[in-house]
């Protein structure tokens, strides 16, 4: 082949890829058919997802397996989820934020960063007055209680010893330097017990409580559940966690624990579950919000071992004793309310300062 | 790109100077090869390291009002919050201190050891010696506290320990150090190591002669002599340790120290105005021990390195000193393989500290919910890995055989990033690319245009009107829709393509940019590419497979769907490179318009620089924090070339390009190659400078552990590290047999030198 025949046909070649190019426009990818009953233009969902990573991962699959929506999930506690909300809030990564203490969405909500959303789905719950935002920004998803798990292993090499049942235990001296919690700053459990105390004993009696408790405490985590796996491996003896985390370490995990429920009362929390404002898969992001408010979705918890009671009719109760103990009336809004301001109180008034004497 | 700075401020006084900066100016613009791998390294630099660092620490003066606000810095002097924020500073100082001294002192056994001592079984002290620089950053606080902490294999089961109140367990400032010696001990030893080969021989001997005893001669010649060494393993150590974030929060107890204090700011209390000042705090000491480790102990070096070989080596001879020094360096060896094994373990018992019945629970755990972070840590950090290395070269090219002003800020700049501890880079690129200033994708386009016409235009005339219409038809071309504006420039280029034909003849430059145009309309395909395979995994069973087969369909539109303001900056140097060589004056105008036009499109796309959440910051992120080593990999191998051989080449005609091309690069791929590993490595180990940008679509592993360790339990951490470590081995082992296949009978890959 000569050269100027070579030449010729690149032309050629060349305008023929210009023409299509220029065609191509027309020719614009049209959206994908939805798979599955409500018409969802969505193929993927990013959730933010606070609770137990067995938990994320299962929901992940039901809902996929349900609607072919593929979902994407980032897990964190809930004071690092905030954080991470507050700064992406020009740009949202996140389309929904499924669980963790509704404080922290309380404070989202404060901010301006939860979208409104009417679900039809409110019909389900049980106690709409208190498990949902007057403005719905947000819902209650899950309950779970607060309570003590106790190494039994240690009990047993401390005979006279009995595990803790009412706050004031914890300020024995056989569990100085035994207890375990989570740190207020970054775990919704921890914080959650905090307003407790604060609830049940009042501003100023609280704070001198929270003051000697924390004298207590061998270590601060920065997961609210972790306490319990650290207290179950003989790591200390008496930690403050939720009692569905404690039910799944004894049931799931065979580590010796034993639960008690502090007797004055103790507090709970409602996990809650709102929409990112300006979330990019917004209709996904609602079908994620209707379908975890049906009885269906709410039943999956204790398949992967989230033992959590739920939040709407017609479930049936996995672990029923969790619920049956002395309940504070806890007041989630002004708990929402005051974080930032307790959590900075804590963090530079207690275990900022005191707790570095050792 | 600095030497435009150079305005003289007294004309006459500096009149000498600006001649020969002016001078050293043409020269480099005379030398586009030169020019362009400045600008480049340069933006980057610019961009991801210099930028996110000063946003970091700038914030911490500023409240959110955006008024000045000295509160932070003011409590550290104050009596209520003082006392703790001092303890934290003190306890991360003392912190520092005994991990750079217990580091340097086992590097020194181990060092001393290897190339005096004349071990059995070398090699595998050498290795094992390596080891820790392969693991994830917090796998060793994993297996000490498997190991000795309060319910440890060790302390509870082999030594019946039951913990009280009080009693000083592995938590706290003690069981830090011992962590950190052992995960930083490996730098200090290949320093030391290398110093020691590279001793002179002859004045030991010569002091030997003059019957000195060993000890003397030890403490008045080998000791001073080494000083450099370890001065300049006692600073790094150091600076690692203060940058450490994950063993510290593992393993510090109720101790704080600064990195960790950083972290908890953000994650914790939300507040980025303390986590800035926070960082301000942690990196003065940070840069004042880099600086004095550059600066000082790098000068005061004694070892003349001239290539020629300088005598046998001195042997111990002494067998007591050599059996000391072999048994204490073996033991040590053993606590290292018994912390490795311990990880392993670990990963295969059912409920550490209660129950060490074998289960493979955790590893299924780790396959099914773990395989998106596997897969995109992975394919992350292979993809950055090339172009770190590369950066890297071209940084240590710039840095050893050019001169040029602004040369040291180069230089010092692409150390730092690896240098300041990752977190304070992390928060930095969350403040700066999350909803970057206009200003930024302005002054990068400005510097790359104005390079861009300066090369491509030949008069004053051409290059405005290269340089204004360009702009103009660039801005007008942003504004379209994103689907037609992809189609739009991808025909431009095919345009271009065939402009380049009929005026040059040269096939090759025009078929690339034929090539340029698909890759650029492909933006709008790599959607009808991925949805398909998406679409599959999303038919089939849910698990292991649906979930890689997904992120594989991520991958591709990762590859092929390139952040438009990054792209632009590639785009300029390609359009030089395909418009340079047009002769005739209008093809040259209209090819020139049209190459600066589509990057100048390219650049104000959508929001420029808006990365985060995506996987490019992510990349950016690696690249940055493995820049160092290949830089210093590629200075260490262009010393030992003699530019002679260089010079050579240019004589015979060969311009910058074709020598580097012919002559450099195959002499520098052994230490090419080692920078690929070692970049790779850091990139599957990093977390400080990552943890604040995984996003739910982009998940890395090394998160994952710090979330599953609290959460999941450490089994679950244990079982993650151990993937780790052997996806690194892997990579290791297939880069070297690739390695030795391309170097056959060459000089094999030397990972010594980091």
């Amino acid at each position: 082949m000569s050269a100027k025949r070579v030449r010729s046909l690149m032309i050629h070649l060349l305008m023929a890829v210009v023409i299509l190019a220029a065609c191509a426009p027309a020719a614009t990818e049209a959206p994908p058919a939805a798979t599955e009953p409500p018409a969802v233009a969505d193929t993927e969902l990013n959730v933010l997802c606070t609770p137990q990573e067995q938990w994320c991962q299962g929901m992940k699959q039901e809902f996929e397996a349900k609607y072919g929506i593929t979902v994407n999930y980032v897990r964190m506690s809930s004071g690092e989820a905030l954080a991470r909300v507050q700064a992406e809030k020009d740009n949202p990564q996140f389309d929904i934020w499924w669980g963790g203490p509704i404080d922290s969405f309380v404070a989202a909500k404060g901010e301006g960063l939860l979208e409104p959303y009417d679900s039809p789905n409110f019909a389900n719950l049980t106690d709409p007055a208190k498990m949902k935002d007057a403005d719905n920004q947000w819902v209650g998803v899950y309950v779970g209680t607060l309570g003590f798990a106790t190494n039994t292993d240690w009990l047993a090499a401390n005979p006279g010893v009995e595990a803790p049942t009412s706050w004031d235990d914890l300020l024995k001296p056989e569990f100085t330097g035994q207890v375990m919690v989570a740190h207020p700053s970054s775990s919704g459990t921890s914080y959650t017990a905090l307003a407790t105390v604060l609830q049940l004993r009042g501003e100023e009696a609280g704070w001198e409580y929270l003051q000697k408790y924390a004298g207590q405490v061998s270590q601060f985590t920065k997961s609210g559940a972790a306490p319990a796996k650290f207290v179950g491996q003989g790591e200390a003896a008496v930690a403050i966690v939720f009692s569905h985390d404690i039910v799944n370490e004894i049931e799931n995990n065979k580590l010796p624990l034993e639960l008690t429920f502090p007797e004055e009362g103790t507090g709970y929390e409602i996990g809650g579950m709102g929409i990112l404002k300006g979330a990019k898969h917004m209709q996904a992001a609602k079908l994620w919000y209707d379908w975890a408010l049906t009885p269906e979705a709410q039943s999956l918890g204790p398949t992967y071992a989230a033992y959590q009671a739920p939040t709407v009719k017609g479930v049936e109760l996995s672990h029923p004793e969790l619920l049956e103990v002395n309940l504070i009336d806890y007041d989630f809004i002004w708990a929402g309310e005051h974080k930032q301001e307790f959590v900075d109180k804590f963090t530079n008034e207690i275990a900022g300062a005191d707790n570095l004497k050792e | 790109m600095k030497t435009t700075l150079a305005i003289p401020k007294s004309p006459k006084v500096q009149f000498v100077g600006v001649t020969r900066r002016f001078r050293e100016f043409s020269l480099i613009f005379r030398d586009p090869v030169l020019f362009m791998s400045l600008l480049f390294s340069g933006i980057f630099i610019f961009v991801f390291v210099l930028l996110p660092i000063l946003r970091t620490i700038s914030g911490g003066f500023f409240s959110e009002e955006g008024t000045l606000d000295l509160a932070y810095f003011a409590r550290y002097f104050d009596s209520f919050y003082g006392p703790g924020l001092r303890q934290a500073f003190l306890d991360t100082m003392v912190m520092g201190l005994l991990t750079a001294i217990f580091g340097t002192f086992v590097g020194f056994i181990f060092a001393y050891a290897s190339v005096r001592c004349n071990p059995p079984a070398k090699s595998l002290l050498h290795w094992l010696a390596l080891l820790p620089t392969v693991s994830p950053p917090f796998a060793l606080a994993l297996s000490v506290i498997l190991l000795f902490g309060r319910s440890g294999l060790i302390t509870k089961k082999v030594l019946g320990i039951n913990f009280v109140a009080g009693q000083n367990d592995i938590y706290g400032l003690d069981g830090l150090v011992l962590v950190q010696t052992i995960t930083f001990f490996s730098v200090a030893y290949l320093i030391l190591r290398a110093m020691l080969e590279r001793l002179n021989p002859s004045m030991e001997e010569a002091a030997a002669s003059l019957r000195a005893s060993r000890w003397h001669i030890f403490r008045t010649v080998t000791f001073p002599l080494l000083i450099p060494g370890v001065a300049g393993s006692f600073l790094l150590l150091f600076v690692e340790s203060l940058a450490d974030l994950g063993n510290p929060l593992f393993i510090a107890g109720n101790r704080t120290v600064l990195s960790s204090q950083i972290f908890l700011a953000v994650i914790g209390e939300y507040d980025y105005q303390k986590a800035s000042a926070l960082s301000l705090i942690l990196i003065i000491p940070t840069l004042i021990l880099f600086m004095i480790q550059r600066y000082y102990v790098n000068r005061r070096s004694y070892i003349s390195v001239t290539g020629k070989p300088s005598g046998a080596q001195v042997t111990e001879k002494d067998p007591v000193i050599r059996w000391a020094f072999n048994i204490a360096a073996y033991l040590i060896c053993a606590f290292v393989i018994l912390l490795y094994a311990t990880i392993v373990y670990g990963s295969f018992s059912f409920s550490w500290g209660v129950d060490f019945t074998p289960t493979l629970r955790h590893w299924s755990m780790v396959v099914t919910r773990g395989v998106e972070a596997i897969l995109d840590t992975t394919f992350l950090s292979a993809l950055a890995t090339p172009f770190a290395a590369f950066l890297g070269m071209v940084i240590a090219w710039l840095v050893v055989r050019k001169n040029f002003s602004g040369k040291e800020i180069l230089d010092f700049s692409s150390n730092l990033g690896g240098a300041v501890p990752g977190t304070i880079l992390g928060i930095g690129f969350i403040l700066v690319f999350n909803k970057p200033p206009l200003a930024l994708a302005v002054i990068v386009y400005g510097l790359l245009a104005i390079f861009y016409v300066l090369v491509v235009g030949r008069d004053t005339r051409e290059r405005l009107i290269l340089l204004l219409v360009g702009t103009t038809v660039g801005l007008l071309l942003a504004r379209l829709e994103a689907t037609r504006v992809h189609y739009l420039l991808g025909g431009l280029y095919l345009l271009l393509g065939m402009i380049l034909f009929l005026s040059s003849k040269n096939m090759f430059m025009s078929i690339s940019s034929a090539l340029l145009g698909l890759y650029v309309m492909s933006t709008n395909w790599a959607n009808a590419i991925a949805q398909p395979i998406a679409n599959f995994s999303r038919s089939i069973e849910r698990g292991f497979w649906s979930n890689a087969i997904f992120q594989f369909s991520d991958h591709i539109k990762v590859l092929i769907q390139p952040p438009p303001s990054l792209l632009a900056i590639l785009l300029i140097f390609a359009g030089i490179l395909l418009v340079q060589g047009l002769k005739h004056p209008l093809a040259r105008l209209a090819g020139g318009i049209l190459a600066l036009a589509i990057p100048c499109a390219m650049s104000f796309m959508e929001i420029p620089f808006a990365l985060v959440g995506g996987a490019y910051i992510i990349m950016a992120a690696f690249v940055i924090r493995s820049l160092p080593a290949s830089v210093r990999a590629g200075v260490a191998s262009l010393q030992q070339i003699d530019p002679s051989i260089e010079e050579a080449s240019n004589i015979l005609g060969g311009d910058a390009q074709y020598t580097f091309r012919k002559v450099t690069l195959p002499l520098i791929l052994p230490a090419l190659i080692a920078g690929l590993i070692f970049s790779f490595t850091r990139h599957m180990t990093s977390l400080s400078a990552i943890i604040f940008l995984v996003s739910a679509k982009w998940r890395i592993v090394t998160a994952s552990i710090l979330s599953e360790w609290e959460q999941g339990g450490v089994s679950i951490a244990a079982a993650y590290s151990t993937l780790i470590i052997l996806l690194v081995l892997i990579a290791i082992v297939i880069l070297n047999i690739v390695t030795n296949r391309l170097l056959r009978g060459r000089e094999g890959v030397d990972l010594s030198q980091f």
